[in-house]
């Protein structure tokens, strides 16, 4: 029988079990609540593995305390999720070593993305440590094209690189900051060096 | 608007740096040396460069596998007038050069990008040498892994300014794996034996140049070395077999074919056989006068033909 002639049978769509989606709970650093759905949260590798490591059942998600995500604040991880319901159910992409990677960046996250650079950088942050594969890229896409066309010294102001002497200047603090015993024992030995002592121990 | 990029976390700013071209990356890697360094020691990054130095053209390509289609940038080294409003100055190994930037190109089918820099003649002078041994020099020292898989120089009516002095300052440093070198000019000969008395030359050598300092023979040390008609005569091969037999530089030459239209060698006791621990006349090789000499160290081929 061909599928043109198959009888045509009404179905009462409200008598056909749907499976429940489930919704988890997550809290940010600065206390925001997020309910994100199953299929949302398998785009971000850390959170699926916790979600399946803790193993909640529908009565669970809603009894137990939202997941704490200590590291993220409300307005990042606001961003994140939404990227994540938009793009949930998507393959996640595998990186092939092809350098430039091709990522195009689609309207929605252009869209999503069209904010200061400060919340850029914590939405990429955020991204990494959810390891959110397409999200990374996308984020660093844009990162990306603010180097096109820009000399050397416009660079250096866009990606805030520091110099040479920066570089040094910013080691040695951080040399000073770890051993501050070797300071005073250098400042030591200077003193009794200017007081002509020939021995320092 | 500024973006710290190099206070990501790793992984992220190599994401970021890997979607970046490579003509951006190198700029980048201009502002400090820790930006090269950061640069340089990035995964995927250039292994090969291969150099061409013709009248019309100087290239410099970088390649990041061994296939052709890898090629990731191009450095153009050509006869432009470069407008100040287009260039921008940038400094490779304290020269100063105009370079102005070309969009990226993709090969749509392998989606393959490359970009390109064009590097623009100073006013005063109509030759680019310095600046090409300057990029060369630094691309080779930024991409530790990347090797100078290729030389390939035409000689023919290349700029007497054109120095290789200047150009190839660097080639003690970086060996050279294959080196071509075409046709002659009034300075191929003095800039031949300038390339083989300065630089190792690993795997080929295929000369195509007439004019040769017979010098330059004595400066040979590649596994496999193809001269073809050179204005060598007798003596200057005999030299160079002798220095070859005994001399322990060199040691790397594998097979050497020397192509001549003349009989070069004309009398049998011009090589001293015994001497040489070498085989008769190879008889068959009709009318050609064909040669092998086994080294005790060694075991190559000397073809004259």
């Amino acid at each position: 029988m061909s599928v043109e002639n198959a009888p045509v049978v009404d179905v009462d769509e409200a008598a056909i079990p749907v499976e429940k989606k489930m919704y988890y709970r997550f809290e940010s650093n600065d206390k925001k609540e997020f309910r994100v759905s199953e299929l949302a949260i398998q785009q971000s590798e850390t959170l699926n593995r916790l979600v399946e490591a803790m193993g909640y059942t529908s009565e669970d998600v809603e009894n137990k305390p939202a997941i704490a995500i200590e590291n993220i604040d409300g307005k990042t991880l606001k961003l994140v999720f939404q990227w994540c319901e938009h793009h949930k159910g998507e393959a996640i992409p595998v990186d092939d070593g092809s350098v430039p990677k091709i990522v195009e960046i689609p309207e929605f996250d252009a869209k999503l993305m069209d904010i200061d650079n400060g919340l850029l950088f914590k939405l990429i942050w955020a991204a990494d440590y959810l390891n959110i594969v397409q999200l990374l890229n996308v984020s660093c896409k844009k990162v990306a094209n603010m180097a096109q066309g820009k000399t050397p010294a416009q660079l250096r102001r866009v990606y805030l690189l520091p110099s040479d002497e920066e570089d040094e200047a910013a080691k040695r603090a951080a040399q000073e900051a770890q051993d501050p015993r070797a300071r005073e024992v250098e400042e030591e030995f200077e003193e009794r060096k200017r007081q002509g002592g020939n021995s320092f121990f | 608007m500024s973006f710290p990029v190099f206070k990501l976390p790793f992984l992220a700013m190599e994401c970021v740096l890997h979607q970046i071209d490579d003509c951006d990356l190198i700029d980048i890697s201009l502002c400090s040396k820790r930006c090269a360094k950061i640069i340089g020691s990035l995964s995927h990054m250039p292994t090969k460069m291969v150099i061409f130095i013709s009248f019309g053209l100087k290239h410099i390509f970088l390649y990041r596998k061994d296939e052709e289609y890898f090629c990731c940038s191009t450095w153009e080294f050509e006869f432009v007038d470069m407008k100040k409003e287009q260039a921008s100055n940038r400094k490779f190994n304290g020269v100063d050069m105009f370079c102005a930037k070309r969009p990226s190109k993709w090969r749509n089918q392998r989606q393959i990008c490359w970009s390109s820099v064009q590097v623009g003649y100073r006013e005063r002078e109509d030759s680019n040498d310095v600046e090409m041994g300057a990029i060369a020099s630094y691309l080779l020292g930024l991409f530790k892994k990347c090797k100078l898989h290729t030389v390939d120089i035409d000689f023919h009516n290349l700029q007497n300014n054109f120095k290789f002095e200047n150009c190839f300052s660097f080639i003690s440093k970086f060996p050279i794996e294959n080196l071509k070198l075409k046709r002659d000019s009034e300075n191929s000969s003095a800039q031949t034996l300038y390339i083989l008395k300065n630089c190792q030359i690993l795997n080929t050598l295929v000369t195509e140049t007439k004019s040769m300092d017979p010098e330059s023979l004595l400066y040979l040390n590649t596994a496999d070395i193809k001269m073809w008609f050179p204005n060598f005569n007798p003596f200057d091969f005999l030299d160079f077999v002798k220095k070859w037999k005994f001399s322990k530089n060199m040691g790397r030459i594998g097979s050497i074919y020397i192509f001549c239209k003349n009989k070069v060698i004309t009398r049998k006791e011009l090589l001293d056989c015994e001497s040489l621990n070498a085989k008769p006349w190879d008889s068959r090789k009709l009318g050609r006068i064909y040669r092998s000499v086994n080294l005790i160290v060694s075991k190559p081929n000397l073809g004259i033909q």
